[in-house]
């Protein structure tokens, strides 16, 4: 790191510094324009920009807060994103990791094939599988339920959580694997004894990688729930910005609520989505 | 729950397990069991099913159709004009018609049915709810269906929404990916040579988190027409006072442009992170070297930093390419593809195809287009990662 800072010095270090803080408030003023925004009456929304609200702080309200929450469904839908991620997000991680154990450790038939499914079924955009999906569901009784959404997003998360686990435990010594053998451990022992404990980065990665990109979906909820009593809030949000049914006293606010949640997560636990990012993959 | 019986079951079989081979992978099967059935049924054989739904039809059987069959099928035995308000008895050979349209449908009217007062309108009628009943029978979920072969693909040829739709993809393909790998690339390099770089990454890659529902509010906020309240208006407005302001998503040959604005702020953080590891990864003895015999930061970075990592450039610029090929969300909350259709993406269309028109058969049609677009850089996947497979073993 300290030789990278020697590089820039003296004039070129002053340049690096201007350049990089005009795009980082580039990148921050769009988020910041929304905080300072939701705090603001309605009425000076409408007629003058955020930037002039600090000319009068006493004008500033929690009243669109507490309009957000009680009008148009948006509490209900914050509750529904609640409820789709939670489950979304812990059952891929068991199975996932449950299915990386022999994967990583067991010479069985079939393993070459099915990692190269993996591999492949990571990249198909969820829009070719998303309507076949869609009939199984109306099949099974379970579109437009809350199952029916658990069960598609862990079917898609699955793919990259195995591959993860796979690739953490297969490089956890083997000699220690073998010594809780020759002690006796079976393989479920091995793997809530040994495996579980020993690979809580790779379990926290993909809690949050798949907390987020459940919380953050529109795809699959349009799809596979399409109902409007159990829209997640990404839904709502769009559907408020779309028919022009809300005034921005309630989308500023609520989309901010909406980041809330999943940028505290991020900003707490960078250190494991980012090791999640470059884990390898993303997916579709 | 479930899980619990089956590892119940497995108990006694890994005690085993020092024995056979066999009953070793019974284990690895079994704990496989439910990835394997939920991998198959929600994305292996959804992805072969889709195909097929691209190559059928929705088969509907019109009252109007049926009215016109049975016009030409009773005119043809007659040899003479039928209207439809005759009496469907009075006309000499009416079950030979009648049987034929049954035959070419299989389905079966009782003739007691097709009372002796009735019309020939009337027996339409009446064969249209049989036909349609049969053909609903017959078929599950998606309704009745017919092979057409590549007909839905040799529609899309033909539909001007389809094209308008393919050409931004690509913008959105050129710009989007350019201006994320090289704004990604700077702020990765210019952070790794500041004190407060960590932060500035943090800052640029919080967008990541916030989903393109979110995303799209910020930025219908940020594109506002009026210069006192739109942030991007007011900003132009500041160098040139006599500007007006411009409705960037109601301009057709902007809204896609301002479309992808929202997207690079939304995905830069990603390039960035990968940029920047890859980067701490460069030997610090190969600067150094480099520093000494006095290259200069350019230098540095395009002769030395760049080459060595190049692999995770290709890497990022795949990425991206797969993230715009699927891009949605931001176009679905911020336009919903308009105005009229100017900043339609293949992935919206998709959506609306099955959804505002019912068509899932065209929209599978669309969505293989986009899964085949996407095929070259699954093998490039494919292959860096089996590759890596083979090292590690």
């Amino acid at each position: 790191m300290n030789t990278r800072n020697k590089v820039a010095h003296g004039f070129g270090r002053l340049s690096v510094n201007v350049t990089l803080g005009i795009l980082v408030i580039m990148w921050l003023l769009p988020t910041f324009m929304l905080v300072v925004s939701s705090f603001r009456p309605v009425g000076d929304m409408m007629s003058s920009g955020w930037w002039s609200a600090f000319m009068h702080p006493e004008r500033f309200t929690l009243g669109n807060y507490q309009l957000v929450l009680t009008s148009k469904g948006i509490g209900t839908s914050f509750i529904n994103s609640l409820i789709i991620t939670i489950p979304s997000t812990i059952l891929p991680i068991l199975l996932g990791a449950l299915a990386a154990f022999p994967l990583a450790f067991s010479k069985f038939p079939g393993r070459k094939g099915f990692f190269i499914t993996l591999i492949a079924m990571q990249i198909v955009p969820l829009q070719v599988v998303l309507i076949p999906v869609l009939l199984l569901l109306m099949g099974l009784n379970l579109n437009g339920t809350f199952p029916g959404v658990w069960l598609t997003h862990t079917a898609f998360g699955l793919p990259l959580c195995i591959y993860i686990f796979r690739n953490f435990f297969a490089q956890m010594p083997y000699s220690l694997i073998e010594a809780a053998r020759i002690d006796g451990a079976n393989n479920l022992q091995i793997f809530f004894r040994l495996l579980v404990p020993m690979a809580k980065p790779a379990f926290a990665s993909m809690a949050i990688f798949q907390f987020l990109w459940v919380w953050n979906d529109m795809l699959v909820a349009l799809f596979v729930l399409n109902n409007s009593a159990l829209n997640p809030v990404t839904v709502k949000l769009s559907s408020l910005l779309g028919s022009l049914d809300a005034g921005w006293e309630i989308m500023t606010p609520a989309a901010l609520l909406s980041m809330l949640l999943p940028v505290t997560i991020f900003l707490l636990f960078q250190k494991y989505y980012v090791r999640g990012i470059l884990a390898g993959s993303v997916k579709g | 729950m479930t899980r619990h019986k089956r590892t119940g079951d497995l108990k006694p079989m890994t005690r085993k397990r020092t024995g056979g081979l066999k009953s070793k992978h019974l284990y690895a099967y079994l704990w496989m069991a439910p990835a394997i059935i939920l991998i198959f049924f929600f994305l292996v054989l959804p992805t072969f099913q889709t195909v097929k739904l691209s190559l059928y039809e929705k088969i509907s059987f019109s009252e109007r159709e049926a009215r016109e069959l049975l016009q030409s099928e009773l005119q043809n035995i007659k040899g003479a004009e039928v209207s439809l308000s005759d009496r469907i008895h009075e006309i000499s050979g009416w079950e030979q018609a009648v049987a034929r349209i049954e035959d070419q449908y299989g389905v079966a009217v009782a003739y007691e049915d097709v009372g002796a007062n009735m019309t020939v309108k009337q027996t339409a009628e009446l064969l249209t709810l049989t036909v349609n009943q049969a053909l609903r029978q017959e078929s599950s979920g998606v309704g009745p269906q017919r092979f057409v072969g590549l007909k839905n693909y040799m529609r899309m040829v033909d539909d001007p929404e389809m094209k308008v739709a393919l050409r931004n993809n690509l913008y959105w393909l050129a710009l989007f990916t350019t201006l994320t790998i090289i704004a990604g690339m700077v702020i990765a390099v210019l952070s790794d040579k500041v004190r407060w770089g960590k932060l500035a990454k943090t800052i640029i890659f919080v967008p990541m988190a916030i989903s393109g529902a979110a995303g799209g509010v910020i930025w219908y906020f940020m594109y506002q027409k009026d210069v006192n309240t739109g942030t991007i208006n007011a900003i132009i407005h500041l160098f040139n006072p006599q500007f007006e302001g411009i409705a960037f998503l109601g301009e057709a040959n902007l809204v896609t442009f301002a479309l992808i604005a929202v997207g690079v702020w939304m995905q830069v953080g990603f390039c960035t992170v990968l940029f920047s590891a890859a980067l701490q990864s460069v030997p610090v003895e190969l600067i150094e070297m480099a520093c000494i015999e006095g290259a200069n930061s350019f230098q540095i970075f395009f002769r030395i930093e760049l080459p060595y990592i190049w692999s995770t450039v290709v890497l990022v610029i795949t990425q991206m390419i797969m993230w715009v090929l699927k891009v949605f969300d931001i176009v679905f909350t911020m336009t919903h593809g308009g105005p009229y259709g100017a900043s339609e993406v293949i992935a919206n269309r998709i959506y609306r195809t099955d959804f505002n028109l019912g068509d899932f058969n065209y929209g599978s049609a669309m969505a293989v287009v986009l899964f085949i677009a996407i095929i070259p850089v699954l093998i490039l996947n494919i292959r860096n990662l089996s590759r890596e497979e083979s090292i590690r073993e």
